[in-house]
């Protein structure tokens, strides 16, 4: 069993220390990115001042850090950690690099479900579990019109941006008829925004997250197995439906929190396990990098929007969405060149 | 309403002032939606903030209590109560009173001048939407509260398209515009500065009603939705044209 599994080692030219070095890469470059966050901005800070501020006593630095600043570095990292693994999961789940939640309509659908609940006045963490309520939903009802136990993945991935696109008309159609003070808060998290987190928000999403990532991430071997197909799966040892379920579970799980956190954020489940595999060099999709680049990017990505017309501030969502479809693009344009299948 | 209680302001965001506010050009307009960090780098004594949505992106109430004592103002009433109510928080209420009776003397003078219209007439307040091809009727019990043409409509003592018989925000589509204002009598039509003014001209079923073929629409420039004393008597005045404009 082992050995069959350990068969998607390097591909040919690989470096067999790869993975440890990108994951390395990915941390020190995620610690800039932090200090980096933490220092730009309207009000720049050096380092030393920030380091300063939040080793000193009660000021407007330390207020502007502990306040603002790292309660939105938290998000984004949370947030894109939790796509970066769904994304890994779904695409995985249907063998499709276009299969990520937000491409097949999940975050639509938890979008759809926590907004229901921020309609009803529900209290955060009741919001939190609408979302993962309308992830599901959503999921259950692509997963029924594909077909059931009988869906073909193309299918799926078609009647998932059915769905998408039909829960995201449904949420503009609620936004559009909700009292003012509510559509207004549900119209900038609609965007995918950071802006708004709060250190309560943060903290459900950074609760939900600490049960789900683990288990997410635990799923390595599972993932392994039904990259080799059902059939091998099931030789060894993995059941290919009860898996199945269960990532799909986690997956959406991810996407919910990520949504509850930060709205409905395109591109980051797309490509982080793309762009993931493609730094590590693996044959199949890489969760605990596919995580950390999420995370990564969706930071790099807040910082683009928070400094680069500032003081105005973009919706983290718009700037995923240039950087993701254009990084997109050159990774696809690269396939296509060196005739490598998308896969 | 800072400016009517001359309080001494460093700084203004959400858009920016009216040509019939008098924001001294010494005042910054700060980045809109506000930018808490700028704000906080102004360190102000005082904010003012309506609570329109206290955790929106463009009204952040709860996050900029953080920087400084915050006083809300209410959407949903009249100006001169929110003006009343901030005078009394921080004891300027003869300021307040010297800006609200200028104001109940130049309406007092309209209801003179124009009463035999106002007791006669329907009358309605609306800006478009090219876009969506829709008008947006501003009377007082929309989604949006109770704005400020309604609220010079009322002082005024006239009578105004009700709120159930147009959308949740207002909206009025085109093909409605005869059912639901083709009584009206008099249009105040709010130009955004988009040029919808000129693109609902061209409009069949506007050019259609009654009150368009009479002449009786007075164009309004600037936005005039949301404000308090300033953009009130600015509407004042522009009602007052358009009621001069209706036969007596």
């Amino acid at each position: 069993m082992t050995g069959l599994l350990s068969r998607r080692g390097p591909v040919p030219g690989g470096v067999t220390n790869r993975p440890t070095l990108c994951h390395l890469g990915l941390w020190l470059g995620g610690l800039a990115l932090v200090l980096a966050s933490l220092t730009l901005g309207t009000v720049r800070l050096t380092p030393v001042q920030a380091l300063q501020a939040l080793a000193g006593h009660e000021s407007p630095a330390l207020q502007l850090l502990v306040e603002w600043r790292l309660p939105r570095i938290g998000a984004a990292l949370a947030a894109g950690a939790a796509l970066g693994l769904s994304g890994a999961l779904f695409q995985t789940l249907l063998r499709n690099p276009l299969g990520s939640p937000d491409v097949i309509g999940f975050d639509a659908g938890a979008f759809g479900g926590a907004l229901l609940a921020l309609l009803a006045g529900l209290a955060p963490a009741l919001v939190a579990l609408a979302a993962f309520g309308g992830g599901l939903g959503a999921g259950l009802l692509v997963y029924l019109a594909a077909g059931g136990l009988r869906a073909d993945r193309t299918r799926l991935i078609l009647i998932g941006i059915a769905v998408g696109s039909a829960f995201t008309a449904f949420a503009d159609w609620m936004i559009f008829v909700a009292p003012l003070d509510i559509a207004l808060v549900a119209a900038n998290w609609k965007q995918g925004t950071l802006a708004g987190v709060d250190v309560q928000r943060l903290a459900i999403g950074a609760g939900m997250l600490g049960l789900l990532l683990p288990l997410g991430l635990a799923c390595g071997r599972s993932v392994q197995a039904l990259e080799l197909g059902d059939d091998k799966a099931q030789s060894l040892g993995v059941p290919a439906g009860g898996t199945r379920l269960r990532l799909g579970l986690i997956g959406l799980g991810l996407t919910a929190t990520a949504t509850f956190i930060a709205g409905p954020i395109g591109f980051v489940a797309l490509i982080a396990p793309q762009a993931a595999r493609k730094l590590v060099g693996l044959a199949g999709l890489p969760l605990a990098t596919s995580a950390l680049f999420g995370a990564v990017f969706l930071l790099a990505s807040d910082a683009v929007a928070r400094i680069a017309l500032a003081p105005r501030a973009l919706p983290v969502g718009a700037v995923t969405a240039c950087l993701g479809g254009a990084y997109l693009i050159l990774l696809f344009g690269s396939w296509v060149r060196r005739g490598e299948p998308i896969r | 309403m800072a400016l009517a209680l001359d309080l001494p302001l460093i700084g203004y965001s959400h858009s920016r002032a009216r040509p019939w506010v008098p924001v001294p050009a010494s005042v910054p307009f700060l980045a809109a939606p506000p930018d808490l960090e700028q704000i906080l780098m102004l360190q102000p004594d005082l904010i003012l903030c309506p609570d329109t949505s206290a955790h929106s992106e463009w009204w952040p109430l709860a996050r900029l209590s953080r920087i400084a004592p915050v006083l809300p103002s209410n959407h949903r009433t009249h100006w001169r109560d929110n003006l009343d109510r901030l005078a009394g928080w921080l004891q300027r209420t003869e300021a307040a009173e010297r800006t609200i009776a200028a104001y109940a003397e130049q309406i007092a003078g309209l209801r003179r001048r124009h009463d035999g219209v106002l007791q006669r007439s329907l009358l309605a307040a609306a800006t478009y939407d090219p876009l969506k091809r829709r008008l947006m009727v501003r009377s007082d019990g929309t989604g949006y509260g109770f704005v400020m043409p309604a609220q010079v409509l009322t002082d005024l003592g006239g009578r105004a398209v009700e709120s159930g018989r147009i959308g949740p925000y207002g909206e009025v589509a085109l093909e409605s515009l005869g059912d639901v204002i083709g009584q009206v009598n008099g249009i105040l039509l709010i130009d955004l500065g988009d040029r919808a003014p000129q693109a609902l001209a061209r409009e069949p079923l506007w050019q259609r009603l009654p009150a368009v073929r009479a002449g009786q629409v007075h164009v309004t420039r600037g936005n005039s939705i949301f404000g308090s004393v300033y953009t009130a008597r600015h509407l004042a005045s522009a009602w007052d044209v358009l009621l001069a404009r209706m036969p007596s």
